[in-house]
């Protein structure tokens, strides 16, 4: 069914455009890599998720009594965010190492690999919220009443994912530490981003802290999207955005001014 | 006659940096790049190719004729001069390069064709000449990683053979194309297909393939072109 409904959005919108159709075949057989040599496939871009959603919400729910209404489904919003764009980053550090038998024997726009990374990222992710949407009938929870903000919310989520992993890129093949450096980075910014905790206790105890980290807004505004009885950040979301767009801006700007420079130590 | 590549005081000079470094060591060479060794791979190379020309390159190993290549496909970035190049399609044809190993051949054809501005309709129309030439009816949908090097050479050659680009880097390509037969097929492809008409910069050891093709010669010794001739008299130069 998925090949099926990716099929259908290849003819309509990629045919006979060489350069969407180039990024689209990276992105596919990327994505076909990640999980169609595993036995079990696509699934386990489920099953992780799903076991930390499970694991969290005993914790939460049993050990320390937290009583908040679709706990679960709250916390997979928030996780499956935080968990993209971990993914995102952290692989986009090695596209141009991986993709070095591209880069060196053909002439091509490199920004394109990185399109190709963030599509096939996102294939996974929205197999992920696919499953969401069926927890959600399932259960008998609303979907929130901002829906409609939800593609905002995912340009702002490619945009901060994207430009993080421009420039991990860039430094991972002349400082090789900057992964390990991340993998702290992002369970750190795991704890702090919006996953466990609600917007009103951002803004009651640290509200600056929304304004330096732009996924607390990223992960808020997707509960608002998705979850009924959760509240919109409209300004927060916009300043997100607009910071999203700079810094992929300059992320680009980066990557043409030094890519060539840093795949000679690759 | 048109330029099609234009080769101006190009010049490339790498740092060799030492790995076995103390920590500290390490975390300085981050912000100092005084200490690494340099090594001037091309020292000013000035060269026009013509459309439809073969250049023949010859010389010893880490003379800089691979680093010459890399520089005109825009893989590297010079250190200064500069490469010209008219409209078209590239592609650099080298040994077991420019497949993803995990992937099948059917989709390496693919992404190597998307890449060389092909659409998936060229592609999907070509991909039957492309498996036939290659002989590799049997193993399309067997990752890449198992097949001989012999396997991959003949499918990169038969994606560049169908790819229609306008210049080819030819990078000791002919060496280990397969057995006799398929060199042989191959050869006579090349002569037919990209030899008439195409630009083509040709690096390699084999003379004989060099004498037989190229219209010129250029020596590269230690990163500087020291002379260029036709191809009798550079061979003979070269062995002299």
């Amino acid at each position: 069914m998925i090949k099926k409904a990716l099929g259908h959005i290849y003819i309509k919108y990629f045919s006979a455009n060489t350069r969407l159709e180039r990024i689209w075949k990276i992105a596919q057989v990327d994505f076909k890599k990640r999980y169609y040599n595993d036995a079990f496939g696509l699934l386990w871009a489920l099953i992780n998720p799903l076991t930390q959603i499970a694991l969290y919400y005993f914790v939460f729910t049993r050990v320390f009594q937290r009583d908040q209404e679709n706990y679960a489904l709250y916390l997979f919003c928030g996780i499956l965010i935080w968990l993209a764009f971990s993914q995102a980053s952290k692989m986009g550090s090695r596209v141009l190492i991986t993709k070095k038998y591209l880069t060196e024997n053909i002439q091509f726009d490199w920004i394109d690999l990185y399109s190709s990374h963030m599509i096939s990222i996102f294939m996974g992710v929205a197999f992920n919220f696919l499953a969401y949407f069926v927890i959600l009938l399932l259960t008998g929870a609303g979907i929130g009443s901002y829906f409609y903000i939800f593609p905002v919310v995912l340009i702002t989520w490619y945009l901060l994912s994207a430009s993080a992993a421009i420039l991990l890129g860039l430094i991972r093949p002349i400082f090789d530490d900057i992964v390990h450096i991340w993998d702290i980075f992002t369970l750190v910014g795991f704890w702090v981003s919006g996953v466990f905790f609600s917007g009103q206790f951002y803004y009651e105890n640290y509200p600056w802290f929304v304004h330096v980290n732009p996924f607390v807004g990223v992960i808020l505004n997707t509960r608002a999207a998705l979850l009924e009885n959760n509240a919109l950040y409209l300004p927060l979301l916009i300043e997100n955005l607009i910071f999203g767009i700079v810094l992929y801006t300059v992320s680009v700007f980066l990557f043409r001014k030094f890519a060539k420079k840093v795949i000679e130590k690759v | 006659m048109d330029i099609a590549i234009e080769i101006k005081n190009l010049k490339k000079t790498f740092r060799l940096s030492n790995k076995n470094l103390s920590f500290t060591k390490r975390i300085w060479r981050l912000f100092d790049f005084s200490q690494d060794r340099r090594f001037e791979a091309l020292k000013g190379i000035n060269i026009d190719i013509k459309k439809g020309e073969c250049l023949g390159i010859i010389g010893r190993n880490g003379s800089g004729k691979s680093t010459l290549l890399k520089l005109i496909i825009g893989a590297m970035e010079p250190d200064k001069g500069s490469v010209i190049k008219t409209k078209g399609k590239i592609i650099r044809l080298a040994l077991g390069m420019g497949f993803d190993i995990n992937l099948s051949a059917r989709d390496n054809i693919y992404v190597n064709g998307t890449i060389l501005g092909l659409t998936f309709k060229e592609i999907g129309d070509k991909f039957e000449e492309i498996i036939e030439f290659s002989e590799l009816e049997d193993f399309i949908d067997t990752p890449i990683k198992f097949y001989s090097s012999g396997m991959r050479s003949r499918l990169s050659f038969a994606i560049a053979l169908h790819a229609d680009a306008d210049i080819f880097l030819i990078d000791e390509f002919f060496g280990d194309v397969g057995d006799e037969m398929f060199k042989e097929k191959s050869q006579k492809a090349f002569e037919d297909s990209i030899l008439k008409g195409k630009t083509i910069i040709h690096v390699s050891h084999s003379l004989d393939l060099i004498k037989e093709h190229c219209d010129r010669v250029m020596i590269l010794n230690k990163g500087e072109a020291t002379i260029f001739a036709t191809p009798d008299e550079a061979i003979a130069a070269y062995k002299g």
